[in-house]
């Protein structure tokens, strides 16, 4: 390829976030007017990637060349600068502006020769632009009045695109672009796609959606635990052997040895639906059981889980307790029916960082310590108890919770909730961000809570930690339970194309 | 390991003295001791005295400001509450009604305005700034309604004025009233659940609620127990003055915080100290009287005033832990 058609060009770009190598020497190209597809795992390193390019991150290693010319990206600004614009996820308007004042914020233009912040606008010509790319590079209609928290969200995306065309941008990042479009908003964003190679733009095209990369894209690059595993024409793809890449012969981590779950069902789901949400789902879960929950974001999996826990209560279906109907409408309801809940980001929904081992720990079951004065002994005796039985490293009980790693942290709201006794457990991400020792520990911890006839249900992206932890897999897509795996007999290729329904 | 080594660790540090909490001490000290040697009749008995007096006022109110800060609140009502519920006590003394009966109005009528603050942030969900300025202003404005600004005065009842004016030993009513109150907050924010809920809410307020704490009860407590305090120290002002004044607690608020702030309590939540609070209360009466005694203007009190609540904001921002990063 002749290096002048390159539009970027990356060699050797490492990042890293204290001891984890988010990225670790990522080396590729993108010409001038390619499509170009990145896949892989949750974690695999694909949005650090994508930040590092749009200044969101900074690199810690490794170059990055626009156009020839060596670049430095250290902050958003100079992303835009040298062309590289990102739409991302979650959309990033302002709602209560109409989409001209959207497509030009930041860069308006305005009467008089080194307009200043005070100048007039020049509406009409503002206008005239934005409908100029909208319905002439983008062929789209839209009412450029209306305020874009009004639109429809394909409607939306695509002002976010025409603002991203706006600032001149020659490198198009796209995260997740279809995750929440119809399929007709699908296939026009297709035509956009087609139509700004056309005209020699370059597209990042990062997806789930199989499928879709393999009909978009001219290249995939397959990332996995932060490097670049493949780099192939898509001609020479197809949707198994991506996913077999992304999976990579991962190894067997240290997993406990399953005991057989009890006879007796602990919990008992019957239709439960919550709109928008999720749908008409059914499960049991037996005494003694490791239930876990497969799906991509956004699949309801958390939802489903949060609703069971009274975050966001279901509003119809039947939960049953050891046979008994109850109902979960708020948090303390859920918890007086021996309920416990571990969510996914430790740092804003679980630690209190101010506070020392010991108040974390018994945050949730104060109630334990005394009537209305804290027997402050007894807490501190259960404190020590925990720190021990649960292996957390730390000076004790006052030590601030902000000096341990997020493993023992993660530790700490494990036993946070075993203090409360629970009968069933609901874990989310249990060993997001934490290292492969602390890891093993907690698998070793959720077992054991199971052998002791306590009822697990794990929501996880890591589909290898699902088999390796879990008896049965559920498996969600877009709010529908669409399987229950048996993970003796289940592969990550299973669970991997359940969730994502290709047909 | 052995019960008597866990005993041993237990005794937590009895007063709370966090890095901020230790300063004011200090400042304190310093100010006192430079007073002194800039007026020699700043160390009098008398003025000491004058000091205490002016002090408390603040501090009861400040007790429960410092858990409404400390969850990340903030209550700029409390001075006009002061005042109104002043006023009911005297009114309703002026009527005829016992004096018990006028007190216990007065705190009740204090506790509902907390209530009434407590609900509209918590769940009504409007932002406690909003919420208690508006207060401020409306309570302010009925007793001026009621009272066409005339102060209230002629309250005779001997065992009324007891309650300002007392002494039991040598020790004046408001100071014990006031020396019970830190007692039964320090009690309540250290030695209960409701404390720590308190704490957590301003910690973190998510993760509070996914331990399953009730945070609308929690708010609406502190904020009620906060209006409480403030009667409390209403009721001792109008028994002082032997009157209840239409402008009494004016920019109290301002000296709360302050006290508060000063006290090592963070703006940002999770964190208090209420003997740092309770000598924040001690070093805005020094600095008061302090500005008396040197014969500065009046006009210059209220720059004073304010500089020391943006010091000691700044001194919370970069001393401690900063959140908004």
């Amino acid at each position: 390829m002749d290096r002048s058609e390159l539009a970027l060009k990356i060699t050797g770009v490492g990042k890293r976030f204290g001891a984890t190598n988010a990225l670790s020497s990522i080396s590729m190209n993108l010409a001038k007017g390619e499509v170009l597809g990145l896949v892989g795992e949750n974690g695999a390193g694909k949005s650090t990637l994508m930040k590092i390019l749009s200044g969101a991150h900074v690199r810690d290693e490794g170059e990055i060349e626009v156009d020839g010319v060596r670049v430095e990206i250290r902050e958003p600004a100079e992303a835009q600068r040298v062309g590289i614009g990102i739409i991302y996820q979650e959309l990033s308007l302002f709602p209560d502006l109409d989409a001209v004042e959207n497509i030009f914020i930041g860069r308006e233009m305005s009467f008089g020769k080194s307009p200043n912040i005070t100048a007039p606008l020049r509406k009409k010509a503002m206008r005239e632009c934005a409908r100029q790319i909208l319905n002439e590079v983008l062929s789209v209609e839209i009412d450029l009045d209306c305020p874009v928290g009004a639109l429809t969200l394909a409607q939306r995306q695509i002002v976010e695109i025409a603002r991203t065309l706006n600032s001149n941008a020659k490198i198009l990042i796209m995260d997740e672009p279809t995750e929440a479009l119809e399929k007709a908003e699908r296939e026009r964003l297709v035509r956009i796609i087609n139509d700004l190679k056309q005209a020699g733009k370059s597209v990042i095209y990062v997806s789930h959606k199989l499928d879709e990369v393999l009909r978009i894209c001219d290249r995939v690059v397959v990332m996995r635990d932060g490097a670049c595993v493949a780099d192939l024409p898509t001609s020479t793809l197809d949707v198994n052997k991506m996913i077999g890449l992304m999976i990579g012969g991962s190894l067997a981590k240290q997993f406990p040895t399953k005991t057989s779950p009890g006879a007796d069902p602990i919990l008992k789901v019957e239709g439960l639906s919550r709109r928008g949400a999720f749908d008409n789902v059914n499960f049991e879960l037996h005494e003694g059981e490791i239930l876990g929950v497969a799906g991509l974001e956004g699949s309801g999996k958390s939802r489903l889980l949060r609703a069971l826990f009274g975050d966001g209560a279901a509003d119809s279906g039947r939960i049953l307790l050891r046979g008994r109907s109850i109902s979960i409408g708020s948090i303390s309801g859920a918890m007086n029916n021996g309920i416990a809940f571990l969510p996914a980001e430790r740092k804003t929904e679980g630690i209190f960082a101010e506070h020392s081992v010991g108040w974390n720990l018994t945050a949730s079951s104060l109630s334990k310590f005394g009537g209305v004065r804290l027997d402050r002994r007894a807490e501190r005796f259960q404190c020590v108890n925990h720190i021990r039985k649960m292996g957390i490293k730390s000076e004790g009980p006052q030590q601030p919770i902000g000096k341990l790693s997020g493993g023992n942290q993660q530790k700490v709201l494990l036993a946070r909730w075993l203090l409360t006794e629970p009968d069933v457990l609901l874990l989310e991400e249990p060993t997001r961000g934490i290292d492969i020792k602390a890891k093993g520990d907690v698998y070793q911890l959720i077992a054991s809570s199971a052998q002791s006839g306590k009822g697990i249900i794990v929501v996880s992206s890591d589909n290898t930690e699902l088999l390796g932890l879990c008896h049965r897999i559920l498996v969600m897509f877009e709010g529908e339970a669409v399987g229950i795996l048996d993970s003796a007999s289940a592969s990550e290729e299973t669970i991997a194309s359940l969730s994502i329904q290709r047909t | 390991m052995s019960t008597q080594a866990l005993d041993a660790k237990t005794s937590v540090s009895k007063f709370r003295l966090s890095g901020g909490a230790s300063g004011i001490v200090i400042a304190l000290i310093v100010l006192i001791v430079a007073l002194g040697v800039a007026s020699p009749r700043f160390l009098s008995v008398g003025n000491l005295t004058d000091i205490t007096r002016q002090a408390v006022f603040v501090a009861i109110i400040a007790f429960g400001a410092t858990l409404v800060i400390a969850m990340r609140g903030i209550d700029l009502s409390v001075g006009s509450t002061l005042a109104f519920t002043g006023l009911i006590a005297a009114d309703l003394m002026n009527c005829g009604f016992n004096p018990f009966v006028g007190v216990a109005a007065s705190l009740a009528v204090g506790t509902l305005i907390g209530i009434v603050n407590g609900v509209l942030v918590a769940k009504v969900r409007i932002a406690d700034f909003i919420v208690t300025m508006a207060m401020m202003v409306i309570t302010r404005g009925l007793i001026m309604v009621y009272t066409e600004g005339i102060p209230l005065t002629g309250l005779s009842n001997p065992s009324f004025q007891a309650f300002g004016q007392g002494f039991v030993g040598f020790v004046p009513m408001p100071v014990l009233v006031t020396i019970l109150t830190f007692a039964a907050v320090y009690f309540l924010l250290y030695q209960t659940r409701f404390g720590r809920y308190t704490l957590s809410i301003g910690s973190n307020p998510e993760a509070a609620r996914l331990v399953g704490i009730r945070i609308d009860r929690v708010k609406i407590a502190v904020y009620a127990l906060t209006g409480f305090l403030a009667a409390l120290s209403g009721v001792l002002l109008t028994s002082r003055l032997e009157a209840a004044m239409p402008e009494a607690g004016e920019g109290y608020e301002l000296d709360v915080i302050a006290a508060v702030v000063m006290g090592g309590t963070s703006l940002a939540g999770g964190k208090a100290s209420l003997l740092g609070t309770a000598a924040g209360a001690v070093l805005m009466a020094v600095v008061r009287n302090g500005l008396n005694i040197l014969n500065v203007n009046t006009f210059w009190h209220q720059v004073v005033i304010g500089a020391i609540i943006l010091l000691a904001v700044c001194a919370d921002k970069f001393g401690g832990r900063s959140r908004d990063t």
